[in-house]
């Protein structure tokens, strides 16, 4: 038992890991095919305009061009969206921001399919352009779909925010706002479509759900689902970015006009133009508590940057609602979002899913009230956290967990060892100030009620004795193989070398739903407890039938069957395939729905996990600059499936919380992108990253039957409020805008007198 | 498998640029002047690279500077000074001794240009040439001087004169930047600080550099500060100075002093950061190393 325990904690090597870090792997963007065209796409000259007229004629002439196409040639529906398909595929009279396509072009080399965009004559009058949120709700503002400019409301109740603030002694009110993110995923968006000699497509593009690509291409080229096969792994990165279509309908189209295989891979200025962004979101929050620290009201708005169109907006929107109290019980709440169209990019899937957002204000008003209180800010928390047995947020059933607590007393040990550490430091220094900030979180997986979430995966002996694991998932850096492996070789008892992984392949691949929403190791774990027994019952009465040894004297391990107590395989896997082939081959396989509130409460969550951050900053008085010290983050997900993709996930995700909070922002200037590319759109480097600490808590409530959560998101989202409470504990500042302006902060240090010279001005 | 394909890119832009790779400082300047504007020096090539990245399109003559021995030279430590090749890779300045001893600014301000790989490329000259590059300022609290080569031969000219005067000038090629020996006064304090949006690997928001010396007496003996910074060509703060001069250094002239730099130092602005930001941390960071001045010599 002891020894199982040990090889549990031990980390994997991926199977996917020499590859990449060799550089021998290739991905979809690598691929080269013989007579391969590469595509460019034509995007608007304007964020906000009326086509009159695209001609395509001299394009066309240019030696080396083998295709323009343009709105007239989209075989079927003109448009995609995962939600509603209200994204043209190439427009045709309007274009709604700069990353709408105009016009796709296939040719011999990138540097004539290039040119030949420039040739491309597009007429163009310029309509005004709505680049706040708040212009789009203006009442004489154009309207940029035929619904108008509200593209959804999300909203949420409970008991009476008006009685309950009139009870409480402290208030809060404060509005927070928070940047359009980028993904920054090191492979941009792009790949390889070719046309097969049967007349179907095979499609090698990187993408988080090879079905609905292929559900979206069908509708948008006039062909059946059956004839196009989507190849959508291995993925240099994704984040939400790619689960969404981007390029494909414009090589698809292309390469079936000509075809020929075609290549089509953004630069990194074409990917910040047309790719996706975390909406940017302006949240009110007003929040109250009664002089025994007890949470009594809270008051919510959130107006929410949707963009052009509407992808994945509304369950993001529908996310941040649901998060708004976070893990706190409120007896009134009250919450209303809206989320909207306007001219600036277009925001969708981004990890995290709306709750960054939100819970950077929510932690932000408990630190403010706890304050107001004279509490400490972690005891307010305890004083306010949901216990094991209470509703969800929406008030709905969900599976019991006491992570919340688990995660707030994880952090708490080392947050007064951390404070102690910064006021020492403090008197050693005369131009810095360090501070000391904490936040929790708690996150849902999964898509929520009321969404087609389905999960499931096949296990089956191959002939050539392979125990094969096949699941509907991509690799996008997130190591979902090593997780595979590691469920397969912990439930099935079987070895590495036994195991054949197939995943991101819609010709072979059962439906396992979208690789998103933190679902890929639930799913992969609840997938296989459905199959295991059924599959290892099929190959040891199969063994049992080889070798007339009862079942019950026989086990699965490492290379094959073995005797119960046995130390060698009496069968290979091998040769059982050769006889199990004779009559039926072993498939078992499972179908099911991600698991999901029995409550009818829409998008309600139904797994959660868990986050406390504990932050060290550094602030430079005299330049206003950030520097991160120590990011410690405590994570209840259940038990931890493999310790390196584990730490991995919380300390990426971590890291792009720094971002988030200190630098990372999409500026956009009348609809335009200020920042086309990463000399000035800025993800941190190595140098901004401090020392990381991950501590997973891994109980579960007794019973639980649900298994290890995914930690694809938890780690990003409790961050950015970490860091703004340790500057506020350094300088006695509290900032509501992301990411933190140093201009801000040396006026506030200036304000402050922390220099004798400074005066601000 | 895809070497078919870089061949074919590489053919398509040498049918769009001729390079040229002349021999000496004459063929080049003599390259430039036939080609005028459709002619370009390259160095290390990283600006160049950058700018191209960024959409500016590459003209359609290249002439290498490489092959200009007379521009490689390294360091040499001369009597007078340290003379500096405009060829000298950024990331080459460490190794020589006469920069550690003299002019250790320099190291500091390369460092924090770009990373590893473009410092290999990148040459000093380029640096001075692109007009807001990071050594600059280090350069004019050192007051460096160059050398030119233009038509008629080689010419002296103060890299403040030359900033100043750039507009006006023909072709010219940078051959090399010499470094004044100074003679240490009393206690002296020099200082360089580049303030980006991240920690590494970022073009610069606010860059100062200075260097400052008092007498016994406590006056200012010696002062040069400068400032640049995102798209701002490197200024001297030449009131700044002349006020300091001769000055003595107490709370009372740091006050004003952080005045007069926020009124001087003319940044520009971007979609980022304001004029007001890059004022403010100028004047702080230059008054507290003045600050720090006068601790150190009060420590003494
Ligand atoms: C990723 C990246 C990051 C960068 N980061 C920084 C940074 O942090 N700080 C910074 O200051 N710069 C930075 N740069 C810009 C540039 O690389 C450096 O300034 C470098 O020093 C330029 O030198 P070079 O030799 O490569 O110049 P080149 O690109 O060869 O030339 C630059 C310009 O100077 C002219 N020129 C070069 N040498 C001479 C000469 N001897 N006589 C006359 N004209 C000449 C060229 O015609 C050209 O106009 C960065 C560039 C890149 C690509």
């Amino acid at each position: 038992m002891e020894h199982e325990e040990n090889a549990r904690k031990q980390s994997r090597v991926r199977p996917d890991g020499a590859g990449k870090v060799s550089g021998s792997l290739q991905y979809l963007t690598d691929l080269y095919f013989p007579d391969m065209l590469f595509g460019k796409i034509l995007r608007s000259s304007f964020p906000h305009a009326r086509i009159l007229s695209i001609c395509t004629e001299k394009a066309r002439q240019l030696p080396g061009v083998k295709a323009v196409i343009t709105h007239k040639d989209v075989p079927g529906l003109n448009g995609f969206g995962l939600i509603v398909p209200d994204q043209p595929v190439l427009c045709m009279e309007i274009a709604r921001y700069v990353g709408d396509a105009i016009a796709a072009v296939a040719a011999d080399t990138i540097e004539t399919a290039e040119k030949a965009l420039k040739l491309i004559e597009v007429e163009y009058e310029p309509l005004p352009v709505i680049d706040t949120p708040e212009k789009a709700m203006a009442p004489d503002a154009p309207q940029l779909h035929d619904n108008g400019n509200v593209m959804h409301r999300a909203g949420h109740k409970k008991g009476d925010v008006g009685k309950g603030f009139e009870q409480c002694s402290f208030i809060v009110e404060e509005t927070y706002r928070v940047p359009r993110q980028m993904h920054v995923y090191m492979e941009t968006e792009g790949g390889v479509i070719v046309p097969e000699k049967n007349g179907t497509l095979t499609v090698y593009v990187g993408t988080q759900h090879g079905y609905k690509d292929r559900f979206q291409l069908a509708r948008i080229l006039g062909m059946p689902e059956e004839q196009i096969r989507i190849i959508s792994s291995p993925i240099g990165g994704s984040f939400g970015g790619k689960d969404e279509l981007n390029i494909q309908p414009y090589g698809a189209m292309l390469a079936l006009i000509t075809g020929c295989p075609v290549k089509i891979h953004q630069t990194r200025k074409e990917s910040v133009i047309s790719g996706l962004k975390r909406h940017p979101m302006k949240i009110i929050m007003k929040t109250g508590a009664s002089k025994e620290g007890k949470l009594l009201a809270h008051k919510v708005e959130i107006l929410a940057d949707t963009g052009a169109y509407a992808t994945l907006g509304p369950a993001i929107l529908d996310f941040a609602v649901e998060h708004a109290a976070g893990p706190y019980m409120v007896p009134n709440v009250d919450v209303e979002g809206v989320s909207v169209f306007t001219n600036n990019g277009v925001a969708g899937e981004f990890r995290g899913f709306g709750g960054n957002q939100i819970t950077f204000a929510l932690e932000s008003q408990i630190d403010r009230l706890a304050e107001k209180l004279g509490m400490d800010p972690l005891e307010f928390r305890r004083r306010n956290i949901r216990k094991a047995a209470d509703a969800g947020p929406l008030g709905q059933r969900i599976a019991e967990t006491n992570g919340a607590s688990e995660v707030l007393e994880g952090i708490s040990p080392a947050f007064e060892k951390r404070k102690a550490e910064a006021e020492k430091w403090n008197l050693e220094h005369k131009w810095k100030r360090r501070g000391v900030g904490a936040a929790i979180a708690m996150h849902g997986g999964g898509l929520g009620y009321g969404r087609l979430d389905p999960a499931g995966g096949r296990l089956s002996l191959t002939n050539a004795g392979k125990i094969q694991a096949a699941f509907g998932f991509e690799e996008c850096g997130q190591g979902i193989l090593a997780v595979i492996e590691t469920i397969m070789v912990e439930e099935l008892s079987c070895g590495v070398e036994d195991l054949e992984i197939v995943i991101g392949d819609t010709a072979v691949v059962p439906h396992s739903g979208s690789t998103t929403a933190s679902r890929g190791t639930s799913m992969v774990w609840l997938a296989v407890q459905r199959m295991k027994k059924d599959f290892a019952d099929g190959l040891l009465t199969g063994a049992s039938r080889m070798t007339n040894i009862p079942e019950a004297n026989l086990r699965l391990g490492n290379g094959g069957i073995f005797r119960r107590k046995g130390t060698h395989p009496i069968v290979t896997y091998r040769e059982l395939a050769q006889f199990l082939s004779k009559d039926a081959p072993l498939i078992v396989s499972s179908r099911f729905d991600f698991p999901t509130t029995p409550d009818k409460i829409d998008s309600g969550h139904f797994l959660y996990s868990f986050s406390g951050v504990l932050v060290q900053v550094e602030v430079d008085i005299l330049t206003g600059q950030i520097k991160m010290v120590h990011l410690d983050q405590t994570i209840s997900a259940g038990p931890v499936v493999n310790p390196a993709g584990y730490t991995g996930q919380i300390e990426g995700g971590g890291v792009m919380g720094i971002g988030y909070a200190l630098m990372e922002e999409a500026v956009m200037v009348e609809g335009r992108y200020a920042a086309e590319n990463l000399d000035s759109y800025l993800v941190p480097s190595i140098c901004d990253v401090p020392e990381l600490k991950v501590m997973p808590v891994e109980t579960l409530a007794e019973g639980d039957q649900y298994g290890p959560r995914g930690v694809g998101e938890i780690g990003t989202v409790a961050v950015a409020p970490a860091i703004t409470k340790a500057i506020h504990d350094a300088l006695g500042h509290w900032v509501q805008t992301l990411p933190v302006s140093a201009e801000e902060i040396i006026t506030a240090c200036g304000e402050r007198g922390m220099n004798k010279w400074m005066k601000t001005t | 498998m895809d070497n078919g394909k870089q061949a074919l890119r590489d053919e398509h832009i040498a049918s769009e640029h001729e390079i040229f790779q002349p021999r000496g400082l004459p063929e080049a300047l003599e390259l430039k002047e036939k080609f005028g504007g459709e002619a370009i020096f390259i160095a290390g090539g990283t600006l160049i690279q950058l700018q191209r990245e960024q959409g500016i399109e590459l003209p359609r003559y290249l002439i290498s500077l490489e092959k200009a021995t007379e521009l490689k030279g390294g360091v040499a430590d001369e009597a007078g000074g340290v003379v500096i090749g405009a060829l000298t890779p950024l990331a080459d300045l460490r190794l020589h001794y006469a920069i550690v001893k003299g002019c250790g600014l320099l190291i500091v301000a390369a460092k924090g240009v770009g990373s590893p790989a473009i410092r290999n490329r990148a040459t000093i000259g380029g640096n001075i040439i692109y007009g807001v590059g990071d050594l600059i300022p280090a350069l004019l609290s050192l007051d460096a001087e160059l050398t030119v080569y233009e038509q008629g031969g080689f010419r002296e000219i103060n890299l403040w004169e030359f900033i100043k005067n750039r507009e006006e000038m023909k072709s010219f090629i940078l051959a090399s930047i010499k470094i004044p020996v100074r003679t240490l006064l009393d206690t002296e304090r020099t200082f360089y600080r580049k303030i980006g949006r991240r920690e590494a690997f970022i073009p610069s928001v606010v860059t100062v550099s200075g260097r400052c010396s008092i007498r016994e007496d406590g006056r200012i003996a010696d002062i040069r500060i400068a400032a640049g910074g995102g798209a701002s060509a490197p200024q001297r703060l030449v009131r700044c100075e002349d006020k300091l001069l001769g000055a003595h250094l107490n709370s009372v002239t740091l006050k004003e002093i952080y005045s007069d730099i926020c009124k001087e130092y003319t940044p520009t602005p971007d979609a980022f950061l304001g004029t007001r930001y890059r004022k403010l941390a100028a004047a702080n960071v230059i008054v507290s190393e003045l600050e720090q001045l006068i601790a150190d010599r009060e420590g003494k």
